[in-house]
Protein backbone atom coordinates (compact mmCIF):
# COMPACT_ATOMS: atom_id res chain seq x y z
CA UNK A 1 0.00 0.00 0.00
CA UNK A 2 1.20 3.36 -0.84
CA UNK A 3 0.31 6.78 0.98
CA UNK A 4 0.44 10.02 -0.64
CA UNK A 5 -0.72 13.76 0.13
CA UNK A 6 -2.89 15.12 -2.09
CA UNK A 7 -2.78 19.11 -2.69
CA UNK A 8 -6.09 20.42 -4.25
CA UNK A 9 -8.64 23.87 -4.37
CA UNK A 10 -10.31 24.00 -0.59
CA UNK A 11 -13.41 24.22 -1.70
CA UNK A 12 -13.26 21.42 -4.08
CA UNK A 13 -12.03 18.99 -1.43
CA UNK A 14 -15.26 20.16 0.67
CA UNK A 15 -17.69 19.79 -2.19
CA UNK A 16 -15.96 16.46 -2.65
CA UNK A 17 -16.31 15.72 1.00
CA UNK A 18 -19.65 16.93 1.06
CA UNK A 19 -20.93 13.95 -1.69
CA UNK A 20 -19.01 11.03 -0.69
CA UNK A 21 -20.72 11.78 3.24
CA UNK A 22 -24.16 11.95 1.36
CA UNK A 23 -24.01 9.33 -0.82
CA UNK A 24 -21.85 6.40 0.82
CA UNK A 25 -21.33 7.68 4.42
CA UNK A 26 -18.85 8.52 6.98
CA UNK A 27 -14.81 7.96 6.04
CA UNK A 28 -15.07 6.31 2.66
CA UNK A 29 -13.42 8.98 0.59
CA UNK A 30 -10.48 6.41 0.69
CA UNK A 31 -12.23 3.98 -1.31
CA UNK A 32 -14.19 6.54 -3.44
CA UNK A 33 -10.89 7.88 -4.49
CA UNK A 34 -9.50 4.61 -4.85
CA UNK A 35 -12.24 3.67 -7.35
CA UNK A 36 -11.74 6.43 -9.24
CA UNK A 37 -7.54 6.05 -9.86
CA UNK A 38 -8.57 2.43 -10.34
CA UNK A 39 -11.29 3.72 -13.04
CA UNK A 40 -8.97 5.84 -14.94
CA UNK A 41 -6.15 3.12 -15.21
CA UNK A 42 -8.41 0.94 -16.59
CA UNK A 43 -10.09 3.23 -19.16
CA UNK A 44 -6.23 4.14 -20.12
CA UNK A 45 -5.71 0.56 -21.15
CA UNK A 46 -2.31 0.83 -19.65
CA UNK A 47 -0.85 -3.14 -18.82
CA UNK A 48 -1.10 -4.56 -15.25
CA UNK A 49 1.61 -7.03 -16.79
CA UNK A 50 4.17 -6.07 -14.36
CA UNK A 51 6.96 -7.01 -17.13
CA UNK A 52 5.44 -4.70 -19.07
CA UNK A 53 5.08 -2.16 -17.06
CA UNK A 54 8.99 -2.78 -16.16
CA UNK A 55 9.82 -1.92 -19.77
CA UNK A 56 6.92 0.85 -19.91
CA UNK A 57 8.73 3.04 -17.56
CA UNK A 58 12.68 2.21 -19.48
CA UNK A 59 11.27 3.47 -22.30
CA UNK A 60 9.72 6.52 -20.40
CA UNK A 61 13.31 7.13 -19.51
CA UNK A 62 14.89 7.02 -22.84
CA UNK A 63 11.53 9.18 -24.26
CA UNK A 64 12.82 11.71 -21.86
CA UNK A 65 16.30 11.41 -23.22
CA UNK A 66 15.21 12.19 -26.50
CA UNK A 67 12.75 15.17 -25.08
CA UNK A 68 15.59 16.45 -23.65
CA UNK A 69 18.02 17.29 -26.93
CA UNK A 70 15.09 17.06 -29.43
CA UNK A 71 15.57 21.05 -30.05
CA UNK A 72 19.04 20.29 -30.45
CA UNK A 73 18.49 17.38 -33.21
CA UNK A 74 15.89 19.82 -35.18
CA UNK A 75 18.62 22.39 -36.04
CA UNK A 76 21.23 19.45 -37.20
CA UNK A 77 20.27 18.51 -40.98
CA UNK A 78 22.17 14.83 -39.75
CA UNK A 79 19.10 14.28 -37.52
CA UNK A 80 15.92 16.64 -38.39
CA UNK A 81 12.85 14.71 -39.98
CA UNK A 82 15.06 11.38 -39.31
CA UNK A 83 14.09 8.71 -36.85
CA UNK A 84 16.48 8.42 -33.74
CA UNK A 85 17.00 5.18 -31.46
CA UNK A 86 17.79 6.15 -27.47
CA UNK A 87 18.83 2.95 -25.78
CA UNK A 88 20.40 4.28 -21.81
CA UNK A 89 19.71 7.87 -22.02
CA UNK A 90 22.53 7.98 -25.37
CA UNK A 91 21.41 8.56 -28.88
CA UNK A 92 22.18 4.78 -30.64
CA UNK A 93 21.24 4.97 -34.49
CA UNK A 94 19.59 7.02 -37.06
CA UNK A 95 17.83 6.00 -40.43
CA UNK A 96 14.92 7.31 -42.79
CA UNK A 97 13.15 4.31 -42.05
CA UNK A 98 11.88 3.11 -38.37
CA UNK A 99 11.54 -0.46 -39.15
CA UNK A 100 14.99 -0.43 -40.47
CA UNK A 101 16.55 1.34 -37.56
CA UNK A 102 14.87 -0.39 -35.07
CA UNK A 103 15.87 -4.12 -36.75
CA UNK A 104 19.90 -2.93 -36.49
CA UNK A 105 19.14 -1.34 -32.85
CA UNK A 106 18.11 -4.70 -31.66
CA UNK A 107 20.26 -7.02 -34.02
CA UNK A 108 22.91 -4.90 -32.06
CA UNK A 109 21.73 -4.35 -28.78
CA UNK A 110 19.41 -7.19 -28.30
CA UNK A 111 15.82 -7.55 -27.67
CA UNK A 112 15.44 -4.57 -25.18
CA UNK A 113 13.35 -1.43 -24.10
CA UNK A 114 14.49 1.34 -27.06
CA UNK A 115 12.98 4.56 -28.12
CA UNK A 116 12.31 5.25 -31.24
CA UNK A 117 10.85 8.58 -32.53
CA UNK A 118 11.07 10.98 -35.43
CA UNK A 119 13.27 14.22 -34.85
CA UNK A 120 9.85 16.81 -35.62
CA UNK A 121 8.34 19.24 -33.93
CA UNK A 122 5.32 17.89 -31.20
CA UNK A 123 4.42 14.44 -30.96
CA UNK A 124 3.67 11.79 -33.44
CA UNK A 125 -0.38 11.96 -33.81
CA UNK A 126 -2.28 8.38 -35.86
CA UNK A 127 -5.48 8.29 -36.20
CA UNK A 128 -7.83 4.49 -35.58
CA UNK A 129 -11.44 6.39 -35.79
CA UNK A 130 -14.00 3.34 -36.66
CA UNK A 131 -16.37 3.64 -34.47
CA UNK A 132 -17.50 0.18 -33.86
CA UNK A 133 -20.96 -1.43 -32.59
CA UNK A 134 -20.67 -3.78 -30.13
CA UNK A 135 -23.77 -6.15 -27.88
CA UNK A 136 -23.04 -5.99 -24.81
CA UNK B 1 -11.96 -14.23 -48.85
CA UNK B 2 -15.16 -14.15 -47.62
CA UNK B 3 -16.13 -11.30 -45.04
CA UNK B 4 -16.63 -12.13 -41.56
CA UNK B 5 -20.03 -12.49 -40.10
CA UNK B 6 -18.19 -11.86 -36.47
CA UNK B 7 -19.03 -8.74 -37.15
CA UNK B 8 -22.05 -6.76 -37.59
CA UNK B 9 -22.46 -5.53 -40.09
CA UNK B 10 -20.22 -8.42 -41.85
CA UNK B 11 -16.26 -6.69 -41.94
CA UNK B 12 -13.50 -8.32 -44.74
CA UNK B 13 -11.20 -10.12 -41.85
CA UNK B 14 -8.75 -12.42 -41.96
CA UNK B 15 -6.22 -14.25 -40.12
CA UNK B 16 -2.78 -12.65 -39.60
CA UNK B 17 0.09 -14.18 -37.88
CA UNK B 18 2.09 -11.73 -35.93
CA UNK B 19 5.89 -12.39 -33.91
CA UNK B 20 7.99 -11.06 -32.09
CA UNK B 21 11.12 -8.79 -34.10
CA UNK B 22 13.52 -11.39 -32.62
CA UNK B 23 11.63 -14.98 -31.91
CA UNK B 24 9.87 -17.15 -33.89
CA UNK B 25 7.21 -17.44 -31.53
CA UNK B 26 3.77 -15.93 -33.28
CA UNK B 27 0.36 -16.04 -32.77
CA UNK B 28 -2.46 -15.73 -35.40
CA UNK B 29 -5.21 -13.39 -34.78
CA UNK B 30 -8.49 -12.62 -36.21
CA UNK B 31 -7.92 -9.17 -38.16
CA UNK B 32 -10.07 -7.00 -39.13
CA UNK B 33 -9.32 -4.27 -42.24
CA UNK B 34 -9.77 -0.70 -41.56
CA UNK B 35 -8.92 1.49 -44.14
CA UNK B 36 -9.41 4.23 -41.39
CA UNK B 37 -7.31 3.55 -39.46
CA UNK B 38 -3.21 5.15 -39.88
CA UNK B 39 -1.76 2.19 -38.29
CA UNK B 40 -2.14 -1.89 -37.59
CA UNK B 41 -3.73 -2.47 -33.91
CA UNK B 42 -2.92 -5.00 -31.72
CA UNK B 43 -4.98 -6.52 -29.38
CA UNK B 44 -3.34 -6.54 -25.53
CA UNK B 45 -3.38 -9.72 -24.68
CA UNK B 46 -1.56 -10.64 -28.16
CA UNK B 47 1.49 -7.88 -27.09
CA UNK B 48 1.59 -9.96 -23.47
CA UNK B 49 1.35 -13.21 -25.22
CA UNK B 50 4.32 -12.20 -27.46
CA UNK B 51 6.34 -10.01 -24.91
CA UNK B 52 6.63 -7.49 -27.25
CA UNK B 53 8.60 -4.34 -25.86
CA UNK B 54 7.62 -1.35 -26.15
CA UNK B 55 9.62 1.25 -28.35
CA UNK B 56 8.11 4.76 -28.91
CA UNK B 57 4.38 6.53 -28.14
CA UNK B 58 1.66 8.51 -30.18
CA UNK B 59 -1.24 10.43 -29.72
CA UNK B 60 -3.86 8.39 -30.89
CA UNK B 61 -7.28 10.20 -32.25
CA UNK B 62 -10.51 8.40 -31.82
CA UNK B 63 -13.84 9.17 -34.33
CA UNK B 64 -15.01 10.79 -31.38
CA UNK B 65 -11.93 13.01 -31.70
CA UNK B 66 -10.66 12.35 -28.00
CA UNK B 67 -7.20 11.64 -28.37
CA UNK B 68 -4.57 9.13 -25.57
CA UNK B 69 -1.36 8.00 -25.69
CA UNK B 70 -0.72 4.74 -26.89
CA UNK B 71 2.76 2.82 -27.11
CA UNK B 72 3.97 1.56 -30.23
CA UNK B 73 5.63 -1.94 -30.54
CA UNK B 74 7.12 -3.03 -33.47
CA UNK B 75 6.14 -6.67 -35.17
CA UNK B 76 6.54 -9.10 -38.12
CA UNK B 77 3.35 -9.84 -39.64
CA UNK B 78 2.13 -12.50 -42.11
CA UNK B 79 -1.02 -13.62 -43.66
CA UNK B 80 -1.02 -15.73 -47.38
CA UNK B 81 2.30 -14.66 -49.13
CA UNK B 82 2.69 -11.53 -47.56
CA UNK B 83 5.21 -11.10 -45.35
CA UNK B 84 6.09 -7.35 -43.23
CA UNK B 85 8.93 -7.43 -41.23
CA UNK B 86 9.38 -4.48 -38.23
CA UNK B 87 6.06 -2.98 -38.73
CA UNK B 88 5.55 -0.45 -35.82
CA UNK B 89 1.97 -1.07 -34.42
CA UNK B 90 -0.17 0.44 -31.17
CA UNK B 91 -1.73 -1.92 -28.63
CA UNK B 92 -5.03 -1.55 -27.82
CA UNK B 93 -8.23 -3.49 -25.41
CA UNK B 94 -9.85 -5.42 -27.76
CA UNK B 95 -9.88 -8.89 -28.96
CA UNK B 96 -9.21 -8.85 -32.62
CA UNK B 97 -6.57 -7.06 -34.33
CA UNK B 98 -6.93 -4.07 -37.20
CA UNK B 99 -4.97 -4.08 -40.41
CA UNK B 100 -4.48 -0.57 -41.08
CA UNK B 101 -3.26 1.96 -44.25
CA UNK B 102 0.16 1.35 -43.10
CA UNK B 103 0.01 -1.96 -44.48
CA UNK B 104 -2.97 -1.68 -46.50
CA UNK B 105 -1.39 1.20 -49.10
CA UNK B 106 1.07 -1.59 -49.96
CA UNK B 107 -1.37 -3.68 -51.23
CA UNK B 108 -4.43 -3.50 -53.92
CA UNK B 109 -7.56 -4.01 -51.74
CA UNK B 110 -10.52 -4.85 -53.47
CA UNK B 111 -14.48 -4.87 -51.08
CA UNK B 112 -17.20 -6.02 -52.56
CA UNK B 113 -19.83 -5.28 -50.19
CA UNK B 114 -22.20 -6.74 -52.61
CA UNK B 115 -20.63 -10.51 -52.53
CA UNK B 116 -19.73 -10.13 -48.86
CA UNK B 117 -16.08 -11.08 -51.20
CA UNK B 118 -12.77 -9.16 -50.87
CA UNK B 119 -9.21 -9.70 -52.33
CA UNK B 120 -5.75 -8.67 -51.22
CA UNK B 121 -3.42 -8.61 -53.83
CA UNK B 122 0.04 -6.96 -54.49
CA UNK B 123 -0.10 -7.01 -58.60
Amino acid sequence: MVKTTLDMNDDLWRRFSLLVLREKGERKKNEVLTKLIKDYVERSGLTDDPQQLRYILQVEEEREAFRKVRDKLMQDPKYRGKYVAFFQGDLVGCDDDKGRLAKSIYKKYGYVPIYIDQVAEGERQVEVPSPELTRL
Amino acid sequence: MKYSAEYTPPAPSLKVRFSSPTSTHSIELETKLDTGADITVLPQHAINQLRLIPAGRVSVSSFNGRQEWRYTFFVNLSFHSFKFPMLEAIGANRRDALLGRDILNLLKTVLDGKTLNFELLDP
